[in-house]
C-alpha cells in the first residue's frame, strides 16, 4: 500500500502520502534495506487495479497494466529495493505452513479510534511468512492488522513512525 | 574439581556393573549432563549456533543497491499523472482501499 499511497499522491491526499513519502526517502537515504517480494507487485496491481475500475467505472486494458507494472518496476530499480520472486523462496523454506504460525504467534490488537479489534489476515500471514523467509527485521505497513505480529519480526507502524 | 577428575568419576559410573543385591538409587546419567556440557569445546558450540542461523537464499530478482538520488520524489503521484481520472482521489479514498485491504 506505501508505494501505492505515494504513486497516487496529489493536493488532496496528505496523510497517509507524506507518511509514505518520508518512509521511502529513509530508504532513499539508506536508513533502511528495502526488500519486497513478488507477492507485493501481486498486491500492489490488485489494488490500482481496482480503485482504476472504480474511478472510471470501467474495464482496465491489459497495456495499461503493463503501465502501471512497469512504472513499478523502475521505481524499484532506481531505489535500489530488493525483489525476491515469493515462488523461489517458497521453494526453499516452508512459507505456507508458516503461515498458519504467524496467525498462531500473533495477538489481537484493539483499535485506538475505531475500536474495532485487528488480528492477522491470510494475506498478512503470508507476507510476514516470506518476511520471516529473507531473514527481515521489520515489516512497514499503515496496516493496525499487522500490530500482534510476533516472532523474530516487528511491525514498522508508519502512522507512527513518521 | 577439574573437568579431567569429573571425566573420570563419570567413567567409572559407567563401566560399573549394576548389582540386583544393590541397586543404584539414582541412575548415574542423572547429574551427568551439567558436566558434560563443559566437555563441549567452546568453538564447536559457537559453530553450532552459527550453523543453526545459517540460511540459503535464492537469488533476488533485483539485488539490494544504493538509491538513485531524488527516485521518491520523480516517482511522487506518478500514477495520477498517467491516469488523470485518480486525480480526484482524496483522504477518504485512501481510507477506504485501507479499509478494502482489511478485508483480504
Amino acid at each position: 500500500m506505501i508505494f501505492v499511497y505515494h504513486f497516487l499522491s496529489s493536493p488532496k491526499t496528505r496523510y497517509l502520502t507524506s507518511k509514505s513519502d518520508s518512509f521511502l526517502k529513509d530508504i532513499e537515504k539508506g536508513k533502511y534495506v528495502g526488500i519486497i517480494t513478488s507477492f507485493t507487485i501481486a498486491e500492489y496491481l490488485a489494488v490500482t487495479k481496482g480503485v482504476l475500475c472504480n474511478k472510471r467505472n470501467g474495464q482496465v486494458s491489459t497495456g495499461e497494466i503493463t503501465t502501471i507494472k512497469v512504472k513499478f518496476e523502475q521505481f524499484i530499480d532506481q531505489m535500489g529495493i530488493t525483489l525476491y520472486d515469493s515462488d523461489s523462496l517458497a521453494s526453499k523454506s516452508p512459507v505456507f505452513s508458516e503461515c498458519e504460525n504467524v496467525v498462531e504467534r500473533s495477538s489481537a490488537f484493539k483499535g485506538r479510534y475505531d475500536r474495532k479489534w485487528h488480528n492477522i489476515r491470510g494475506a498478512d500471514a503470508l507476507h510476514v511468512a516470506l518476511a520471516l523467509s529473507v531473514n527481515a527485521e521489520a515489516i512497514a505497513t499503515f496496516d493496525d492488522d499487522f500490530r500482534g505480529v510476533g516472532g523474530s519480526i516487528n511491525p514498522l507502524m508508519l502512522s507512527e513512525v513518521y | 574439581m577439574s573437568i579431567n577428575s569429573q571425566t573420570h568419576i563419570e567413567r567409572r559410573l559407567l563401566d560399573r556393573e549394576p548389582s540386583r543385591n544393590n541397586p543404584d538409587k539414582e541412575s548415574p546419567f542423572t547429574n551427568d549432563y551439567s558436566s558434560r556440557i563443559q566437555y563441549l569445546n567452546p568453538s564447536s558450540m559457537t559453530m553450532a549456533g552459527l550453523y543453526e542461523k545459517t540460511i540459503s537464499l535464492p537469488r533476488p530478482i533485483k539485488p539490494w543497491h544504493r538509491a538513485s538520488k531524488g527516485t521518491t520524489e520523480r516517482f511522487k503521484g506518478c500514477l495520477t499523472e498517467i491516469f488523470p481520472e485518480l486525480k480526484d482521489l482524496d483522504e477518504k479514498d485512501l481510507r477506504d482501499m485501507e479499509k478494502k485491504r482489511h478485508e483480504l
